[in-house]
């Protein structure tokens, strides 16, 4: 069996907030580093772990993502793969040459032309004049800024960096490719020409470390995914299921208040196994308990965001009814919840038919009544998901 | 929980550091060129820099000359500009040579950060510049003494060797500086003041021979010296062999600085 591309084993990287201490501290390493001081036992002071403790394989022909949100660590853990950046502990082993797209346009000098950077990336990769030329006119090509690869790259939009940045990586043909966001950039015509080019890179053997937040992309160009949070793996394994929990960690709680008193309040609410899920039959039972009989009343109830601020969908039932004094059940039957995956809440009520003065109300203050939708983790649901979608259609695609 | 950190391995440091240092000979030539048309896209009057400072100095050196006091005060031993000119030429290798690690860290610091670059690289570049800049002053100086009536004499074969040596003790001072200088930049500013200082110490523009608290400045025998070898006076042989000698343990001890400090000094930054 063939060596992985990339083994990052135990790979912890602590840096330091404050510079001027981060100086110090560099100089005491590099004293420490000559007499080979003993191994300390704790943080410095203003020391922090950006990675700690991550272990990572990449085999030939595989793409990986490195999700989670702003700050959490992709791009130093995309930094030490790349050997930007030492690990502080833990090792990092690359067979093969590797390429980085991190952080767009940081490394071209913004006085020189699109060609004069390209020409000095060939000459610090320290290429022959023949494949340098070749690297050019490659990344020319692939680049395709027409006139604007002569003009100094300090003037160009995010999108034409991304294009260069881009091109200068994949135009090295290297066996590990590491993209930083830089997908998301470029116009959609770009994306697409980096995409097929991905695609066709590891078809041809090559590997993929994709860190971004176009959960569509992670799904659809990796295979496995490491969730990180605070510099630590917390999820590795299917992109899928790794998309599923990050969505689920940004999803707003709902904010429940179950001292209130109601007289009508959700006993039940669910399908099979008592989990809503979507496209799922769902079932609701509510209890409500009255002071006195009420005649031609209705019921109904409407499912609201998990933050209270946008109706997703009311039902009633418009067939007046009678209800006695004292405790009682409502029930009512959905055949196939057409609700996205998400936190909901529910607001429950019974009203006067004719006035529409309210008898018994749920979940309309602060004492919401938090509801979850589930789905399995598939492409599909968490692109719902992803776009905060809450309806799910019942399409016939002819 | 113990902090095993990854350190460098000993074996094969030295091999290392003469690849890192072959690379950056190899292609510190057109990575000038590079940098020197990104310059250019920067500056307007472009070489006249190198010059200007001398000029300004010639004028005043005449200017004093002129007056009653600066014949009096002011016993140098030749006339006032040749002493100040060829002062300030030699002084301005010696700085130029301070300087330069950290305008050329902070200028790639992009790409040292992030590993696009060595550091040996960088210093490489400002390297050429700096050869580049000092050998048209010399150029500069040697046609403009003729003019202020110096004859050049065969004691100008120890020329190259003083600013040999005025940049190797620079350069050395300059790269023990500039990796802290990168993240810190009070380093940039208080390099900048004791630059100042250290040519108000030094034979620049008034002889500190005779001064006991500046007797103790290495750099005045050099100068001295460096001026000697253009105004046709004796060469001291000694204070060039030995100089050259502490300069050559000097940038070694800056190289070793460099190869063991530079990832400490840069991970901040990535």
């Amino acid at each position: 069996m063939s060596e992985p591309r990339i083994r990052a084993r135990d790979v912890s990287v602590i840096r330091c907030r404050s510079l001027t201490r981060a100086a110090y501290y560099a100089c005491r390493d590099t004293v420490g580093a000559i007499v080979r001081h003993a191994p300390r036992s704790r943080l410095r002071r203003g020391e922090f772990y950006a990675l700690e403790a991550i272990d990572l394989s990449l085999d030939a022909g595989e793409a990986i993502a490195v999700i989670g949100d702003n700050g959490a660590g992709k791009s130093t853990l995309l930094k030490t793969l790349a050997g930007m950046l030492p690990a502080t502990t833990g090792s990092v082993e690359r067979n093969g040459s590797v390429a980085a797209v991190i952080e767009l346009g940081v490394g071209l000098n913004p006085l020189l032309s699109g060609r004069e950077n390209v020409s000095l990336a060939a000459l610090l990769r320290e290429l022959p004049a023949d494949i340098a030329c070749a690297y050019l006119h490659d990344v020319e090509a692939f680049a395709d800024l027409g006139e604007a690869f002569d003009v100094a790259t300090g003037s160009y939009s995010s999108g034409m960096t991304a294009r260069l940045a881009f091109a200068m990586a994949a135009m090295t043909r290297p066996d590990v490719l590491l993209v930083d966001e830089a997908l998301s950039v470029g116009d959609l015509a770009f994306q697409r020409k980096c995409t097929r080019f991905i695609e066709e890179f590891l078809g041809a053997g090559g590997a993929l470390v994709l860190a971004s937040h176009n959960v569509l992309q992670v799904q659809s160009l990796c295979q496995r995914a490491i969730l990180i949070d605070s510099g630590r793996a917390i999820f590795t394994g299917a992109a899928v299921e790794a998309v599923r929990q990050m969505i689920a960690r940004s999803m707003p709680m709902v904010e429940t208040n179950t001292a209130e008193e109601t007289t009508i309040r959700l006993i039940g609410f669910g399908g099979d196994a008592g989990r809503l899920r979507t496209g799922a039959p769902a079932r609701i039972k509510v209890e409500y308990t009255l002071d006195e009989d009420f005649r031609d009343v209705i019921w109904g109830f409407g499912l609201w965001t998990a933050d209270n601020q946008q109706c997703v969908t009311t039902a009633q039932d418009l067939s007046p009814r009678s209800l006695a004094a004292g405790r009682g059940t409502l029930e009512c039957e959905i055949e196939r919840l057409p609700i996205a995956p998400g936190n909901y809440t529910l607001r429950l009520y019974i009203t006067d038919r004719a006035s529409g003065t309210a008898v018994a109300l749920s979940g309309w203050g602060r004492a919401s009544t938090p509801v979850t939708v589930d789905s399995p983790a598939s492409i599909e649901s968490n692109h719902q998901l992803d776009m905060r979608q809450m309806v799910v259609l019942d399409v016939n695609w002819q | 929980m113990a902090i095993n950190e990854a350190i460098e391995p000993r074996v094969g440091a030295l091999r290392r550091a003469i690849a890192a240092w072959t690379s950056a000979l190899r292609i510190g030539w057109p990575l000038y060129l590079l940098e020197l048309k990104a310059r250019k896209r920067r500056h307007w009057i472009g070489l006249v820099w190198i010059f200007a400072p001398l000029l300004v100095v010639l004028a005043i050196g005449f200017g004093i000359e002129a007056t009653r006091w600066g014949g009096r005060a002011i016993a140098v031993g030749m006339p006032y500009p040749v002493y100040i000119v060829t002062g300030l030429t030699f002084w301005q290798a010696f700085a130029d040579a301070v300087l330069m690690p950290l305008r050329q860290f902070t200028g790639f610091r992009p790409e040292l950060a992030r590993g696009r670059m060595t550091v040996e690289q960088a210093i490489v570049v400002g390297l050429f510049d700096l050869a580049f800049a000092t050998l048209l002053r010399a150029i500069f100086l040697l046609a403009l003494l003729p003019w202020l009536g110096v004859s050049i004499s065969s004691s100008v074969i120890a020329l190259p060797m003083v600013f040999i040596g005025l940049v190797g003790a620079g350069l050395a001072i300059g790269v023990f500086a500039a990796l802290p200088g990168l993240l810190i930049d009070d380093v940039g500013r208080a390099l900048g003041i004791a630059l100042a200082l250290g040519m108000l110490a030094s034979p620049v523009f008034y002889r500190t021979h005779t001064l006991d608290l500046l007797a103790w400045n290495p750099l005045a025998p050099w100068i001295d010296t460096a001026r000697a070898s253009v105004t046709g006076q004796p060469v001291d042989v000694a204070t060039i062999t030995w100089g050259l000698l502490a300069v050559v343990i000097s940038l070694l001890l800056a190289a070793a600085w460099l190869r063991l400090a530079h990832r400490h000094f840069l991970a901040p930054l990535a």
